[in-house]
Parts: structure tokens; C-alpha cells; sequence
């Protein structure tokens, strides 16, 4: 009895330790955080949090992936085209961990129909066996605990910001998108050679990818896998481990790698890079046949166009993108 | 798989913590060996095979030890004192041929993954004298993790079991546990069998206290590692890198920072071992012990690294100036000159290979040789001046231990010692001649009034956390050396202090560490040798 006691009041200590640890942690990271969602805020990768600002449940179609996502994925084009109204969340090399982190945010703000996984990411950064895992691990403790991300902003917040509500005004007129019009011509070999090798999917990131299509799933929203153009990352044994488990989760996959001439892609002239991102008007070609595919496989995707007040607001987002993409 | 991941505290040491306290009291240090190797392979793969060789050898070397002293036992029975004589020197030189031969084995390893490269990078810059170019060609090898470290505790075990202070181990599991014991395998410390041994095969239960203070001395490593050194890396890097930018003064303090940059690093990731081991129960031996309070360099050395300093001073040292030439030469140097040369000679011929060895230890460069030789000369000098400070201090009636003069001493000694750190930090030799001279030729207040100094790869709230980390630091190790053990007196506080103290070493790293996105990740130093 005495024993049981003892035991029951170690329990207790420790539930209480570990209460108020994970309270000030959940406070500090609440204090820390920005308040805002634009660089000067503070934010990290501002332009991949726009949506923070768009009117709530107004975006459809949400892209999430590395940079090769917003490069290569027009938001503003699929409106102008289909009317569909989108956001591309892209942030230079980010894991599959971070997809998820990304995810949560969107869904905090909107109720989208459409998640495309850009699949780059996938092999983003995988080195090994080990350091895979130690980076998903870094990133998913992020997502849990933010002031993990933000703890260094002791450094410029005001006691005043700590206790603010947050105010989400900065929007991204490009809807995410980085608009480039250099034209850096790849001179790289063909690259996409047909193989039956397949390139392995790491545990950390399977584990992980899994979690992302099950949170879409539980939120009744469709996935739809898409590899943008990428000379410089992209293999055939790639295409074959995404194809492998999409056929495995009945999630349709469409690489632009492959027979990237019938989309109308020319390393000559859409890339900004020699290869590794598409320009503006790379981005465009695949935007565009991407729209009709959205148009003709997911019937639920409106045409948004009628509803007035939303059509002004992106037809002036999209008048500002116009003149800055004018390759 | 550092051990400042979440991965290697929560998928690795929590899992084997765990499974410690499920197995039976019995054959938990089966789990520390199964945790340790499954350790070692992850990080090393094949390179694991070097560490079992060295187990083999040290194991068939310790029991033919243990069969010729049991040899010896038996054959001296009914003998005379004479005869027990003779037979013990001819016994003790077969021991020795074993001990020799293990030697041979280990050191042998570990000078060709070692050092191999750097022979041969010398071999063929003086065979270039001779027109003859890249003769000797280099290997590509990674070196296996803490060889360095477990190639001393073995040398160590073997030559104890030839002394007779601990007898040979005849269950090679627990060998192989001792020299593989996963916290030390990074940056050591460098373990005695005698002390160690004995606590990894005796199962622990679990105390609140061990637990806590193992808590409690894994935060506190953290707090130093990521709080201030990985932030005094940033000044360090940034200087010494680009130090012709730099005037003296910015170059002096960069000079500190590396100092305090490297006691942080290393002393926090031992704190931070030391507390893995220590909710185990088990005791690692102490490495640090305040050195920047010494008075001298030689005291500076045996607070500093203090397992491989005393890893020399009885590995080395000893047997070497108690060896039959150096003690003839003892005698010579006594009968020719005097007494105080005597004894000066053979400690002074002896403490040359001690610090030869310690400069190498650290690394195939000459700019380690000369590390080591730094300190070797600085020692020599001072036993050679001792009987000239003894005269003059008798004529000056100063008291060398009186407060003030102390003060000077530790002073005097920070300085020093801090111009061991530039020899070690430098990239080269010539690097650190023209930094030192820099230091008087450029020095200028400009370099603090301007703001400048305030902006070496940090910014001023930087500067501001890393003063106020070194007083914190400074504070515990005052206490510390009033002799309290800080870390078991806050496991056996009421929880009005235990709490307060854990939960506000947490927030500090979480939320002062220098970590994540704006900082760079800097590696350890130690767990490079």
C-alpha cells in the first residue's frame, strides 16, 4: 500500500513537471511567434504563408512543395485560365516533416478541395539513413512546438507584440508563385532515362508522406501527386518510387518530366536556372495544361469568376502578376 | 546521429533507459552492451571491425597476463628469496612481451588510420630533396569513432593487469562493454577498467537521484554547448578565418572566445555523456575541473582533460622516467652536476615524450606537435626557474599564495593557456605567427569604441547572452570548487529549487541556444580526435 502511494505520488510529480514545461513552452512559442505573416514580421518564408491573408476558405487548390513548386506552378495563370482559385506553398528544400507543418497551416485557414504534392521534396535532402530522420525529426518538433522555429526572435520582439493577437494582413499577389523572366538556357543530356530501377523512399519520409495523405483524407480532401520540370534533381528512378506508391494509395501522379515535349517545355527557353527551375513562362505552360487536367478530373473545382467580390480581388492580383511576367 | 539530436536522446538513449529497467538487475549491463554496439554500428558500419580487434587482442593479451602471473604463483612456492627473485624477472619479462605485444596492435592501428597520411605526406616531402615525388601514397580510410579514446583504455587495461591492479577479465562481453560503453565513445573520458568496469556489469536500480542529477548534468552540458559555445564559435570563425581584418584587439578577444568556445564544447558534451551514464548509475571519471581557476599551467593540466593527462602520467611517464636508461641517466646527471639536475634530467627527458604524445594525440599536424611542445617548454622553463622564485620570493616576503598574487597567477596562467588555444585553433603554423604578431602590432580601443567588435558573426543581444552565459558558468564553477557537487545537491533539493532550476535550464537552451534556422550547426571539436 505504502509502495502504491509512493508510486502514485512520483506519477503525479511528473505529470505536473512535464505540465507546466510543455505550459511554458506552448507560452513562449505563443509570445515568440510572429505576429504577422510578412518578412518584416518575422515569418519564416513569408511568401509560402500568403494565404495567412487570403479570405478565409477562399482557396481551392493548395500546392505544397520545395522550389520547384513555386517556380514552376502559376496560381494567378490557373484563375486567369480556369478560375480556379489556388495557392502554391513552396519553400527552397523543404521535407516532407515541413509538408506536413504546411499543411496544418493551410488547413487553420482554409478548407481546400485539392492538395497537390509537388514531388521533389521526396528525395529532398534524404541523406542517408540517418540524417533523414534526424531533419524529419527536427522539423516535425517545429510544427509541434513552434517556439522551437521562432526562439531566436527574443531577440526583436516587444513585450507589447509578445501579448498581441496575431494579424495576418501581408497577402502575396503572385499567390506564392516566384516570378522569374531570365531565360538561362539547360544544355544538360536528357536526363529522364526509362529504368525499372527504383530509387528507395526513406522510412522518415514514407512515414510522413503517409501522414500528409491520411491528414488530407481525414479532411475529405483529394491528393493529386505532381513532378514540375527539374533537369538538375530529377531521375526516372524517382518517377518510379512516386508512381510505385501512388498506384499503392490510388493517388494519380502526374510527372512533367516525362515527355516534357508534349507540354510544351523547352530547356531552351523556360527554365531560369539551366534546368533546375522553370521561368515564368515554364511555369505557365505547366499551369495551364495542369488546369485543364484540375478541369476535366475534379468536377467540385469552381469557376470562381462569377462570385464578384473574390473575381476583383484576384483579377487585381492578377493585372500586378501580368506586368511582372511578361516572358 | 550527434548526441545533441532529439534522435539519439529520445530514439536511442531513452530506448536502451528503458529496456535497462525492464531486464532483470542481473543482465542490464547486457542491455548497455547491445546499446552500445547497436550504437557503434549505426554510426561506423565496418569500421566497427577495428573496435572488436582491439577488444580480441586485449582480451587474449589480458588472460596469457593472468596465466603467466598464475604460472609464476605456483612455480615460486618452496623457492628462496634468491631464487623467487630470478624467476619473478624472468616471469615479468614475458609479461611484458605480452604487454608489448598489445601495444604494438593498438598503437600500431592507430598510428596507420591515424597518422599514416601524415608520415607519409613528410616521408615524401623529404624525398622530394631527392627528385623523387609522391612516393609513399596516402590512404583513404574514415577513422573509427573514439578510437582514440578507447586505443588509451585498452593500452590501459592491459598494462594494469600486467602491474596486477586489476586482474585479467575472462568474460570478453564485458570487455568488450568497457571499451565500447556508448557516452564515452564520442569525447571520452578515458576510462580506468578498475573504476569503470565494475559499475557497467553491475546492474542499477533506478534512484531518483541518479536520475535527476543525470538530468541535471545533461541540461547544464546543453546549456553550455548550445547556448555559449556554439555562440563564441561565431566570434572565433569569423576572426580567425579573416584574421589580417582584424585589428589586435578584435583578435584578442576572438583569441578568448576560442578558448571559452572550446572548454564549452568539450566540457558541456562531457557533462552531457557524463549525465547519460549517470542515470545508469554509473560514474564516469571527472575530465574537468574548473581550469581556468589554476594558478599554473601544470595545474592548468591536471584540471584540464584530466583523463588523458593522467592517462600519460601513468601510461607514459612513469614507466618511461622509471625506465633502467633514464634512471642511469638519473644517476649520471647526479654524480656529474647535482642534485637538483638529478632528478631535473630524467623528468625533463621524460615529460618531453609525455607532451610529444599529448600534441599528437590531438592530431596528425605539426601544429599539434608544437601544441604540445608549447606546454612542455612553459613547464620545463618553470621547473627549471623554481629555484630562482624560491629565492626571490624569500627576499621579496611576497606570498606566492596570498590573494592578490593568486589573482595574478590565475591571470598569467588564462594568458598562457590562451595562446595554447591560438596554436590549436590555427590553420597553420605561419597563420599563428603572423596572428600573434598581430596582436601587438594593430592593437587599437578603435575596435570597441567602434562598435565593430559587437558585430563578429553575432549581434549584440548575442554578445549580451554569451557575458551573461560566462558569468552564469562562472558563478556554478565557484561554487563548484568550494567542493559541492552541484548536480546531486540539486537532485536531493525540495522541489521548490529542483523544478526551477531543470525547467529554467530548459527554457534557457530552447529558447538562447544557439540552434535552428539563423545559427549554423557547429560540430564538436573533440569528437574529431
Amino acid at each position: 500500500m505504502e509502495k502504491v502511494r509512493l508510486y502514485t505520488k512520483k506519477f503525479i510529480r511528473a505529470v505536473a513537471f512535464f505540465l507546466i514545461l510543455v505550459s511554458l513552452l506552448v507560452a513562449s512559442g505563443y509570445m515568440l511567434m510572429p505576429k504577422g505573416n510578412s518578412g518584416r514580421d518575422g515569418i519564416i518564408n513569408p511568401n509560402a504563408r500568403g494565404f495567412y491573408a487570403e479570405p478565409s476558405n477562399s482557396i481551392d487548390v493548395v500546392m505544397i512543395g520545395n522550389s520547384d513548386a513555386y517556380s514552376g506552378f502559376s496560381p494567378l495563370e490557373l484563375w486567369h485560365n480556369y478560375g480556379i482559385t489556388s495557392y502554391v506553398s513552396g519553400e527552397g528544400r523543404q521535407r516532407m516533416s515541413e509538408a506536413i507543418n504546411v499543411l496544418n497551416e493551410v488547413l487553420q485557414f482554409h478548407k481546400p478541395k485539392l492538395v497537390i504534392l509537388e514531388t521533389d521534396m521526396i528525395f529532398t535532402y534524404d541523406k542517408g539513413q540517418y540524417d533523414g530522420v534526424i531533419e524529419t525529426i527536427d522539423y516535425a518538433a517545429q510544427g509541434v512546438l513552434p517556439v522551437l522555429r521562432y526562439h531566436d526572435r527574443w531577440k526583436d520582439v516587444s513585450v507589447q507584440e509578445m501579448f498581441r493577437q496575431p494579424e495576418y494582413k501581408w497577402h502575396s499577389y503572385t499567390k506564392g508563385q516566384f516570378t522569374s523572366n531570365t531565360v538561362r538556357p539547360c544544355d544538360k543530356e536528357e536526363y529522364m532515362i526509362k529504368t525499372d530501377d527504383v530509387r528507395q523512399i526513406s522510412f522518415s519520409v514514407r512515414t510522413f508522406l503517409d501522414m500528409f495523405v491520411k491528414t488530407c483524407e481525414d479532411n475529405g480532401i483529394k491528393v493529386l501527386f505532381v513532378q514540375i520540370p527539374s533537369a538538375s534533381s530529377w531521375k526516372y528512378e524517382k518517377h518510379n518510387a512516386v508512381q510505385q506508391y501512388a498506384d499503392s494509395n490510388g493517388i494519380p501522379f502526374i510527372d512533367y518530366d516525362i515527355d516534357r515535349s508534349q507540354y510544351g517545355i523547352d530547356w531552351e527557353t523556360d527554365t531560369r536556372d539551366e534546368g533546375n527551375h522553370l521561368n515564368t513562362r515554364g511555369a505557365r505552360k505547366i499551369t495551364i495544361h495542369l488546369g485543364q487536367y484540375l478541369k476535366e478530373h475534379y468536377d467540385f473545382l469552381e469557376d470562381r469568376r462569377n462570385d464578384k467580390e473574390l473575381a476583383k480581388k484576384w483579377n487585381a492580383d492578377y493585372k500586378e502578376y501580368a506586368k511582372k511576367a511578361t516572358i | 546521429m550527434t548526441y545533441t539530436s532529439y534522435l539519439y536522446f529520445f530514439g536511442f538513449v531513452g530506448v536502451v533507459y528503458l529496456l535497462y529497467l525492464i531486464v532483470p538487475v542481473k543482465h542490464r549491463w547486457l542491455v548497455l552492451l547491445a546499446g552500445s554496439y547497436a550504437f557503434y554500428m549505426f554510426m561506423n558500419g565496418f569500421l566497427t571491425a577495428f573496435l572488436l580487434a582491439t577488444t580480441v587482442s586485449i582480451y587474449f593479451c589480458g588472460i596469457h597476463i593472468g596465466k603467466i602471473q598464475d604460472k609464476f604463483n605456483i612455480a615460486k612456492k618452496d623457492l628462496s628469496k634468491d631464487e623467487k627473485k630470478v624467476l619473478k624477472a624472468s616471469f615479468t619479462k614475458k609479461k611484458k612481451g605480452v604487454v608489448a605485444i598489445a601495444v604494438v596492435i593498438n598503437l600500431g592501428i592507430l598510428l596507420f588510420l591515424k597518422y599514416f597520411n601524415f608520415f607519409a605526406e613528410q616521408g615524401n616531402l623529404f624525398l622530394s630533396m631527392f627528385n623523387l615525388h609522391d612516393v609513399i601514397p596516402f590512404i583513404h580510410i574514415a577513422l573509427p569513432l573514439g578510437i582514440s579514446y578507447y586505443t588509451l583504455q585498452a593500452i590501459g587495461y592491459v598494462v594494469d593487469v600486467y602491474r596486477g591492479k586489476c586482474k585479467p577479465e575472462t568474460n570478453a562481453a564485458k570487455l568488450a562493454l568497457f571499451l565500447s560503453f556508448f557516452p564515452q565513445m564520442t569525447e571520452g573520458p578515458i576510462g580506468r577498467y578498475d573504476q569503470l568496469a565494475p559499475q557497467l556489469v553491475t546492474g542499477h536500480k533506478y534512484t531518483n537521484e541518479n536520475f535527476t542529477a543525470g538530468v541535471t548534468l545533461i541540461l547544464w552540458g546543453f546549456f553550455k554547448k548550445l547556448v555559449i559555445s556554439d555562440r563564441a564559435s561565431f566570434i572565433a570563425n569569423t576572426v580567425f578565418n579573416n584574421y589580417s581584418s582584424y585589428g589586435g584587439l578584435t583578435v584578442a578577444v576572438a583569441i578568448m572566445a576560442y578558448t571559452l568556445q572550446l572548454y564549452t564544447d568539450f566540457s558541456g558534451c562531457i557533462d552531457i555523456m557524463t549525465g547519460c551514464a549517470k542515470i545508469f548509475g554509473i560514474d564516469l571519471a571527472v575530465n574537468f575541473k574548473q581550469p581556468f581557476f589554476s594558478k599554473s599551467v601544470n595545474e592548468f593540466w591536471r584540471r584540464w582533460h584530466i583523463t588523458l593527462g593522467s592517462w600519460f602520467k601513468d601510461y607514459v611517464f612513469y614507466p618511461v622516467s622509471l625506465s633502467a636508461p633514464f634512471m642511469k641517466l638519473s644517476k649520471k646527471a647526479q654524480n656529474k652536476l647535482n642534485r637538483f639536475f638529478g632528478s631535473l634530467i630524467p623528468s625533463a627527458a621524460a615529460l618531453f615524450v609525455v607532451w610529444l604524445g599529448t600534441g599528437l594525440w590531438h592530431g596528425a599536424s605539426w601544429k599539434y606537435v608544437v601544441y604540445g611542445l608549447y606546454y612542455y617548454f612553459i613547464m620545463l622553463l618553470g621547473m627549471l626557474c623554481e629555484p630562482l622564485f624560491i629565492k626571490f620570493f624569500d627576499k621579496t616576503h611576497i606570498n606566492r599564495n596570498g590573494k592578490y598574487f593568486s589573482a595574478f597567477r590565475v591571470f598569467r596562467t588564462f594568458i598562457l593557456v590562451n595562446i595554447g588555444m591560438m596554436l590549436f585553433r590555427v590553420n597553420d603554423l605561419n597563420d599563428f605567427g603572423r596572428m600573434f604578431a598581430q596582436l601587438f602590432t594593430s592593437f587599437s580601443i578603435n575596435d570597441i569604441t567602434s562598435g565593430s567588435m559587437f558585430k563578429l558573426g553575432t549581434d549584440s543581444p548575442d554578445f549580451v547572452i554569451l557575458i551573461i552565459g560566462v558569468i552564469i558558468m562562472l558563478i556554478v564553477a565557484s561554487i563548484k570548487e568550494k567542493g559541492c557537487d552541484l548536480k546531486i545537491a540539486v537532485a536531493n533539493s525540495r522541489l521548490l529549487i529542483k523544478w526551477p532550476v531543470m525547467i529554467g535550464l530548459i527554457m534557457s537552451i530552447v529558447i538562447f541556444g544557439a540552434y535552428g534556422d539563423n545559427y549554423a550547426q557547429v560540430a564538436s571539436i573533440y569528437a574529431q580526435f
